[in-house]
């Protein structure tokens, strides 16, 4: 039975509420502070009454005697709670944010298989604890109590979730930095006002000097035609942004985006819904770009993106088989023949 | 890596210059030094047939001897190197033509079919008007003899003008004099020197190790002065543009490089014009009695400053690659081969770059064909850019104000200032082309070959993991090359790989051997696998041997599949050869032999480029580099 409406502990535990939250921690200044016991002994037995109805917790802060409060819904939920699951429960609770395997919590219970699953899975099924995949353990269940999120080296970061890469938040994100970084590493030119600053920077060449030229071109390209090798065509297309605009170098001693500027890019934006990164994650991030080649380092602490793509070839599965007399040769190796298309596959 | 290279090697001889040749020079490369008795006894031929061959071979450098003083024996080696260059012949001559024009072309296809020549004997040969048959010799790995009529390219009108472009290719050390020790093995070389070096400077013998180090100091001086003949002092002294100046009676007026631009750039039509200046002023200056040939360590300085300039268009732009191109043929001239073995070093690394020639802007922008359009991709303010966001606007700190304002001179206003524009993207881009030394010259700047060369190397590896491999792996090797050596949980940690996506990655690239690994015991009980550390590792000069090796594999298979596919329209192509029916294909041919001829050359054209990219592949990977170069493989 909780203590009685309007008693001396009733009273204190409203005080309490009604000043914090269930969770919020008070020290015995703080309870003697709202004036309900007159001395120190009745004051410390009104708490072992409120503890006793669950109503507040014990607990020890660098060896001072402290009380953590709980709702009343909390408490009638604890309050029936059989044995084990209370010693589960306490086991659960004391091992904070890490979290704790369920074969060790086992252990450390000292219950029955039967007892403890029992147990365990009241627990979970009435909210008081949950179970999450620690990044470390991939296989191993873990347990900590329902309030909690797991610590960073539990869960592994932000780029973890249920002990596995998010890879899609990974993805994600790598495209948003890559955007900022491009804007902010490439000038980016339209097509027509880069036609006229080309223009600028042209000498004024008289038209039959352009006539000369264009007849060399032409002639060179019918030489090439006539000796069956195609012209030279540019041989790489110059890298273009997601809008379409020709991506230009930006001028020498240009200052390149940091950790610092895209970590603060990513959290002004708020892109990762309820989290906010920690620098060393965007460093991590950033790292795994410049090793992905999508990001190339400028300088020493500034970024850029790589304006290319790669260009595939092909590879040979049965390479080392391949010899002259051998079961596969130059001779009637098929890849070949698909390749130069010599015969219908 | 040997056997590919052999078999490699092999079948170009055997490609160009038949089947003796090739007998005798594979039972060289397979055997090593051999003397003629030798040579008959493991080759089955008759020292007729060998002597035959062997005169070709030595003629094409493809054989070096050494007659011993000792024992009165000829010794007879393979040159494989020098072999595996008639792969680059077509390129070689593409170089030459686009940079000294169509002459130059057809001079240097020449030199390579006759392998070594005096200067007398190939002014009789051209004629002055036209070649005689002996240049119209074995075709090339072309084979087929249908594209005669492509030689027809080679203009030399004169004696004047043959010597005109002769003098050019030797300045610029494309061509070179053959020195007597360019016959010679390189072990022999070394015993000559050694001997010579011990009889003049330590009658009684060399004790300690300083005299040690003097004698080794010494043998490199003298071999470097028999391989680069007379101008060795000269070109040391100078290090200079003109410092080549091989067998010259006097100096001609010095090159004019944005002459040898405009050739590159406008073709024919100016490149007679130049020609015909040139030839009143340079009548008959070299001497006659010369040998000369082709060098291929200065074509592949070329094709390395031409992969460079690739890359740098790749990366920054095609405007700033120009720039780039302009600056590497200058420092060219200063720059006899990749790599000198024979060069006193104390330490490689720092000595490479502070030996390093430098570059200023001024010279870049005086060899810069005029004609270039500088504006291009470079953005002068960032106020100019449209829909730039987020670029923090820079000003021009002030030493480019200083050069834009000493431009103010120059008859082209700002155009220094755009080329030190230029070079400065390219020195801080992050694969450093250049470094910036000193403000001499409106900024003088270097460039770190050993450091592109390995860059160069792995974005070739880089290309060939993501090919085989995919994109994960590719992640994977870029960190093990950054960071060395690392167990499993931290390159899924560092690359945001799954830890078992890395195991399976990591382990077929094990297969293959771009990845190697090493087992760590935690502690004595090393036989508990389980308490070892596993560390995953990547070596650039391993991968670079194997893609090496499967490099010169691919391309013999190059080779025969090129083999195949002409044996199989043979007939045709002997018809076609006829000597009635050149001229008058139409007349004589029907429609599906033209067919099969057209599908045929279609065929062996891509299987051509293939082999010019593979050879591009083993430029990068083994003649650019110092540990490799000069080596036979």
């Amino acid at each position: 039975m909780p203590p009685a409406t309007g008693s001396k502990a009733d009273q204190l535990y409203e005080r309490c509420a009604a000043r914090h939250k269930p969770g919020h921690i008070f020290y015995q200044a703080d309870l003697a502070g709202f004036n309900v016991a007159d001395k120190t002994e009745m004051l410390i037995q009104l708490c072992q009454e409120l503890v006793q109805h669950n109503l507040f917790q014990v607990l020890t802060h660098e060896g001072v005697v402290c009380w953590k409060l709980r709702s009343r819904e909390d408490a009638a939920k604890f309050s029936c709670l059989t044995p084990h699951e209370r010693l589960v429960y306490s086991h659960i609770e004391a091992v904070g944010t890490t979290g704790v395997a369920r074969d060790t919590l086992r252990g450390r219970t000292t219950l029955l298989e039967a007892q403890f699953k029992r147990a365990l899975h009241s627990l979970e099924s009435k909210n008081f604890i949950k179970s999450f995949f620690n990044q470390k353990h991939a296989s191993k269940r873990f347990y900590m109590l329902a309030e909690l999120t797991p610590a960073e080296d539990a869960s592994g970061g932000i780029f973890y979730s249920d002990g596995e890469l998010d890879i899609d938040l990974i993805d994600g994100l790598s495209l948003f930095v890559l955007r900022f970084v491009e804007d902010a590493s490439w000038a980016q030119v339209d097509p027509k006002k880069h036609q006229q600053q080309h223009q600028k920077g042209r000498r004024s060449v008289p038209a039959s000097a352009i006539k000369q030229k264009k007849d060399a071109v032409q002639s060179a390209r019918a030489h090439a035609f006539r000796s069956g090798l195609p012209g030279d065509p540019p041989r790489y297309k110059p890298p273009l942004s997601a809008s379409g605009r020709r991506l230009v170098p930006r001028p020498p001693g240009h200052t390149y985006p940091t950790i610092t500027e895209i970590h603060g890019f990513i959290v002004r934006s708020q892109v990762i819904q309820d989290v906010v990164p920690k620098q060393a994650d965007i460093a991590a991030l950033v790292e795994h770009l410049v090793f992905d080649g999508r990001l190339e380092r400028m300088g020493v602490t500034g970024f850029r993106t790589t304006g290319i793509t790669e260009a595939p070839c092909g590879s040979c599965p049965v390479f080392d088989l391949c010899e002259e007399g051998g079961p596969v040769n130059a001779g009637n190796c098929i890849y070949f023949a698909e390749w130069l298309e010599t015969e219908e596959a | 890596m040997a056997q590919n290279f052999a078999e490699l090697c092999t079948l170009l001889v055997d490609d160009l210059y038949g089947e003796l040749s090739s007998r005798v020079f594979s039972t060289l490369l397979r055997h090593g030094r051999l003397t003629l008795a030798g040579l008959a006894q493991t080759s089955g031929l008759t020292s007729r047939q060998l002597k035959h061959g062997l005169v070709v071979l030595i003629q094409q450098h493809l054989a070096l001897y050494y007659s011993s003083d000792s024992d009165g024996q000829t010794y007879y080696e393979a040159d494989g190197i020098n072999a595996y260059m008639l792969v680059r012949s077509g390129k070689i001559i593409r170089l030459l033509q686009e940079r000294f024009g169509e002459s130059a072309g057809g001079l240097g296809l020449n030199l390579l079919l006759l392998g070594h020549v005096k200067i007398k004997d190939l002014a009789d040969a051209y004629g002055f008007n036209k070649r005689k048959g002996k240049t119209n010799g074995p075709e090339g790995i072309n084979g087929g003899g249908i594209h005669d009529e492509e030689i027809d390219t080679s203009h030399i009108r004169s004696l004047a003008e043959l010597h005109r472009v002769l003098d050019e290719l030797l300045r610029a050390g494309f061509v070179v004099k053959v020195q007597e020790t360019h016959f010679r093995p390189a072990a022999d070389i070394e015993n000559d020197a050694v001997q010579a070096v011990m009889e003049s400077q330590f009658p009684n013998g060399v004790k300690g190790t300083k005299e040690k180090a003097q004698l080794a100091t010494s043998v490199k001086a003298l071999k470097r002065k028999w391989r680069d003949g007379d101008d060795y002092d000269e070109y040391n002294q100078s290090a200079g543009t003109n410092g080549v100046s091989n067998g010259l009676k006097r100096p001609a007026p010095g090159p004019a490089p944005t002459g040898r631009k405009r050739l590159k750039l406008n073709g024919a039509a100016l490149n007679g014009l130049n020609g015909i200046n040139r030839e009143d002023e340079s009548g008959s200056s070299l001497d006659e009695e010369m040998v000369v040939r082709l060098n291929y360590e200065k074509c592949v300085v070329a094709m390395r400053s031409q992969q460079l300039v690739r890359l740098a268009e790749r990366h920054i732009g095609y405007e700033t690659s120009r720039v780039y191109e302009a600056l590497l043929r200058v420092l060219e001239r200063k720059i006899r081969r990749c790599h000198d073995d024979l060069r006193d070093y104390v330490d490689e690394e720092d000595d490479d770059v502070a030996m390093s020639p430098t570059i200023s802007s001024v010279e870049v922008l005086n060899a810069l064909d005029p004609d270039t359009n500088l504006y291009g991709d470079l953005i002068l303010d960032d106020v100019s850019v449209a829909g730039a966001n987020g670029g923090s606007g820079i000003k021009d700190d002030e030493e480019e104000e200083g050069v834009h304002e000493v431009d103010g001179d120059n008859e082209e206003p700002g155009r220094l200032f755009l080329v030190t524009r230029h070079i400065r993207l390219l020195c801080e881009d992050p694969h450093r082309f250049a470094t910036w030394v000193g403000r001499r010259g409106g900024g003088e700047f270097r460039v770190n070959f050993s450091e592109l060369t390995k860059s160069l190397i792995q974005h070739e590896i880089e290309q060939t993991v993501a090919a085989k491999f995919g994109r994960f792996a590719v992640r994977l090797i870029r960190i093990l090359y950054a960071k060395g050596k690392l167990d499993e949980k931290q390159l899924h940690l560092t690359g945001m790989i799954k830890q078992k996506e890395v195991r399976a990655v990591m382990s077929t690239m094990q297969e293959e051997g771009f990845a190697e690994i090493q087992e760590v015991p935690r502690d004595n009980n090393k036989r508990d696998t389980s308490r070892a550390i596993f560390l995953w590792f990547f070596e650039q000069d391993r991968v670079r041997r194997l893609l090496l090796a499967e490099a010169y594999k691919a391309m013999s298979r190059i080779l025969q599949r090129i083999r195949v596919e002409r044996d199989k329209v043979q007939s045709v192509i002997d018809k076609a050869e006829r000597t009635d029916v050149v001229g008058n294909e139409d007349k004589y041919l029907n429609a599906a032999e033209k067919l099969a001829l057209k599908e045929w050359m279609a065929v062996e054209e891509r299987l051509l480029v293939q082999l010019d990219r593979h050879d591009e592949l083993v430029a990068t990977l083994r003649d650019f580099s110092p540990s490799y170069s000069g080596m036979v493989p």
